[in-house]
């Protein structure tokens, strides 16, 4: 409980430092516009962070692999080639539906190529992320408008600029369903991490769960890439430092990964629109600065 | 049978099209890299000089109506290929391909590749075309243009946020031709003093500078600036600004600058009126 | 009263082969069945097939005069299995022992028994070999389950912990039955049964008179 007090804690003072950090320098802007867009950020990205930290947990105890994040699975390359093939059919549009689908297309791809083992799920999972991946690529290379690459390029990496109310609906709506799906199935995704013959010998049912946890996966991460672009390293980081605080049981661990999740990202994205002001960088590009050092400072702490 | 097969070889090199000579009414073999030099070798009448020329993306339909029969290079390879005696391009494409540039020295192909910051590199871009051209003549009218240009004077400059896509904004600096361009038209850019050429700012940043006036720059298409004045419409700060609209190729420099500025002025005083 | 585990002419195997065939016996409560033989003869095959992982090929097997096992959490009392290579989660030792569905006071009484409690905050995948197994077997017992399946349940294990090991068996006996796989000797010997591998068919004689107990 003090874990996710303490988690609680951090989140509710990114979001702070989130309003009252800006391009001006620190405080809270006089215009109620501003203050409302900051405050909008600031739940998209908790949001965000929420369901990519959830979505780790998930990969990370279907697979029983610290190393497993949701983008692993092919979904980053998918939302990408999906961005970029609607900026160049449909220009001027938002890429989030496009790419939403393209993650979706990406995982029933992997789902339906490769579920023998774990390992031939992930590997399917790294191919098909590369060769999406790598259609994004060409048709950015190839494409005759120059100005295809930059709605590309900076959504690619991620960010939160004018987020949309409905969809941060949706995305809390997800996140709901997914912390509500983690906490009953907690103690079914501990008896996975035995595996996943002792998890059914337990009485887990281990491939509805697989099945289930898939589709979570699959559902948290295209919303949250409908949000704010595809932000990568939340779902590997915030399960970790999770893990390392509380334990690695599904009874507390998750709720505290979202936290933090939420937290670290909110603070990514206060700081991509101060830092290098009046410039605006894209937030995935921060996570990794910010959250790296964590990450080791987690790992001396406790190593893998 | 050995003599008809060396006969046969020498019929087919003579029988290629005269590759690296010299082409009809042309004393240089031209090639293009970038939109703004293709649009000043066209406007000068040399396109027949041209024998490579980079994809247009940004010209106008009858320009790009003169180049169907212009081979398309982009690559070292295909501009080699060429046989080009001249190189015109930007900046960009030199930063892009460095190697190309390495070896057209080292071949002793003369080329360009400035960057164009003010008016006064775009006018002295239009005269080395057209040096290197050889339509001087032809350019003259050009030139007299973009010579004549003068700043417009007077307080109350209209402070203008210059929105070319995306979220967060992708904004002109400092070192973007669109900056001068707007001084002369008499306005001036909110993001002026920040030494870039183009980059992405955010919507607080853009509010709080307080810009008095909005310049799209239009990609084309109903869809583009459609989208465009939607997400502005959703910056509440910004959305009642009056806005100005210019085609994006205006807003790079090429030698129609000095009707680009005399339109900015007649639009922006518009705006305000 | 059923058997606690009934097998009549079992046929175990992989997807294109059969391992053991006609295997037929039954265990009752109190009673420890070992399997032994050459490694590859189907042993943990048909151990997985006692628990309900696998189908078999032919025959049936009764868990209690049912030819199921029970859903969810019942499973766990019904059967208590111990394999050979077992993942070593990132969970607490306390945490480990109850996901049988053990609750605080039974997870405390198991810990003692099998001397884990100075290891209770330990991360299973922080301990030593011989822990571990230690764990999988409080594991096992934590929810005092009616059938203990265990595969090699002394690997890693040293020479106090195998006669730890006999005493819990001892203790357990009493109330479940047991079948269990081992190459030592000494195991075998707590067994009232043992059954050899040998030609892919179960029986009472070992292949090799030397190996008789």
């Amino acid at each position: 409980m003090k874990a996710i007090g303490l988690a609680l804690a951090s989140c509710a003072l990114a979001v702070l430092l989130a309003v009252s950090v800006g391009s001006g320098g620190f405080g809270v802007p006089d215009d109620g516009w501003l203050r409302e867009q900051r405050g909008l950020r600031a739940l998209a990205a908790l949001l965000t962070g929420m369901g990519l930290s959830l979505g780790g947990v998930w990969a990370q105890a279907l697979f029983r692999n610290e190393l497993v994040e949701p983008f692993l699975l092919g979904l980053s390359g998918g939302a990408a080639a999906g961005a970029v093939l609607s900026l160049w059919l449909f220009p001027g549009s938002s890429p989030a539906v496009g790419a939403a689908l393209g993650a979706l297309g990406a995982a029933l791809a992997v789902r339906g190529l490769a579920w023998q083992s774990d390992a031939s799920l992930l590997l399917t999972g790294v191919a098909v992320g590369s060769m999406t991946g790598s259609l994004a690529g060409l048709v950015l290379t190839l494409s005759a408008q120059a100005q295809l690459l930059r709605p590309a390029t900076h959504w690619l990496w991620g960010g939160f600029v004018d987020p949309d109310p409905q969809l941060l609906a949706a995305a809390a709506a997800s996140v709901l369903l997914g912390l509500l799906a983690t906490w009953f199935a907690r103690d079914h995704l501990d008896r996975l991490l035995l595996g996943d013959d002792l998890a059914r010998a337990l009485g887990t049912p281990v491939g509805a769960l697989r099945s289930f946890g898939f589709l979570l996966i699959s559902l948290l991460t295209a919303v949250c890439v409908l949000c704010g672009g595809i932000v990568g390293f939340i779902g590997l980081l915030a399960p970790h430092l999770a893990r390392r605080l509380v334990s690695g049981s599904h009874a507390t661990m998750p709720i505290v990964a979202g936290l933090l999740g939420g937290g670290l990202l909110v603070c990514s994205d206060a700081l991509a629109r101060s830092v290098f002001a009046p410039r605006e960088v894209p937030t995935g590009l921060l996570t990794s600065l910010c959250g790296a050092p964590l990450f080791l400072l987690a790992l001396r702490r406790r190593p893998v | 049978m050995r003599k008809f097969a060396i006969s046969a070889c020498l019929l087919a090199a003579c029988s290629t099209p005269a590759a690296g000579g010299a082409v009809a009414g042309c004393k240089q073999r031209l090639v293009s890299l970038h939109d703004v030099t293709t649009e000043a070798v066209l406007r000068y009448g040399a396109g027949a000089c041209l024998v490579g020329v980079s994809d247009p993306t940004d010209l106008d339909a009858d320009l790009v109506a003169q180049l169907t029969a212009t081979p398309r290079v982009q690559s070292t390879e295909s501009v080699l290929a060429a046989k080009p005696t001249q190189v015109l391009a930007l900046a960009i494409v030199a930063e892009h391909q460095p190697e190309l540039f390495r070896e057209l020295d080292r071949r002793q192909i003369g080329w360009i590749a400035p960057r164009l910051e003010r008016l006064a590199d775009v006018a002295a871009l239009a005269a080395d075309v057209a040096t290197r051209s050889e339509r001087q003549h032809e350019a003259a009218d050009w030139l007299a243009r973009l010579g004549a240009v003068r700043p417009a004077a007077g307080p109350n400059r209209p402070r203008v946020f210059v929105f070319d896509c995306c979220a967060p904004p992708y904004t002109a600096g400092r070192r973007a031709v669109l900056s001068d361009l707007l001084a002369q038209a008499g306005a001036e850019n909110v993001f002026g003093d920040v030494d870039d050429d183009w980059f992405h700012a955010s919507w607080e940043a853009a509010i709080e500078r307080r810009p008095n006036l909005v310049l799209i720059d239009d990609y084309g298409g109903p869809a583009d600036l459609a989208a465009k004045r939607a997400a502005l419409a959703r910056v509440l700060p910004l959305a009642e600004l009056p806005v100005v609209v210019l085609p994006l190729r205006d807003a790079l420099g090429t030698i129609r600058s000095a009707d680009v500025v005399e339109q900015l002025t007649a639009a922006i005083a518009r705006s305000r009126g | 009263m059923s058997a606690l585990l009934a097998c009549r002419e079992l046929a175990v195997g992989h997807a294109t082969h059969t391992v053991l065939s006609g295997v037929s016996f039954e265990l009752a409560c109190g009673q420890v069945l070992a399997l032994a033989g050459r490694n590859g003869s189907g042993k943990t095959t048909l151990l997985r097939a006692l628990a309900g992982l696998t189908a078999p090929r032919a025959g049936t097997i009764e868990w209690l005069g049912k030819q199921r096992l029970p859903d969810g959490l019942q499973r766990a009392r019904s059967i208590g299995l111990v394999l050979q290579h077992e993942p070593a989660p990132w969970l607490r030792v306390r945490e480990v022992l109850r996901l049988g569905g053990a609750q605080a006071e039974r997870v405390a009484e198991v810990l003692e028994a099998h001397r884990l409690t100075a290891l209770a905050d330990r991360r299973v995948n922080e301990l030593s070999g011989g822990e571990r197994q230690r764990v999988a077997l409080a594991r096992a017992d934590a929810a005092r389950p009616a059938l203990y399946l265990l595969d090699e349940p002394t690997n890693h294990l040293d020479m106090i912990e195998r006669r730890e090991f006999a005493a819990w068996l001892e203790r357990v006996r009493s109330q479940a039955g047991v079948v269990l796989i081992s190459h030592s000797r000494s195991v075998l010997r707590l067994a009232e049964r043992v059954l050899w591998t040998a030609g892919g068919r179960l029986s009472d004689q070992p292949p090799d008179p030397e190996l008789m107990l």
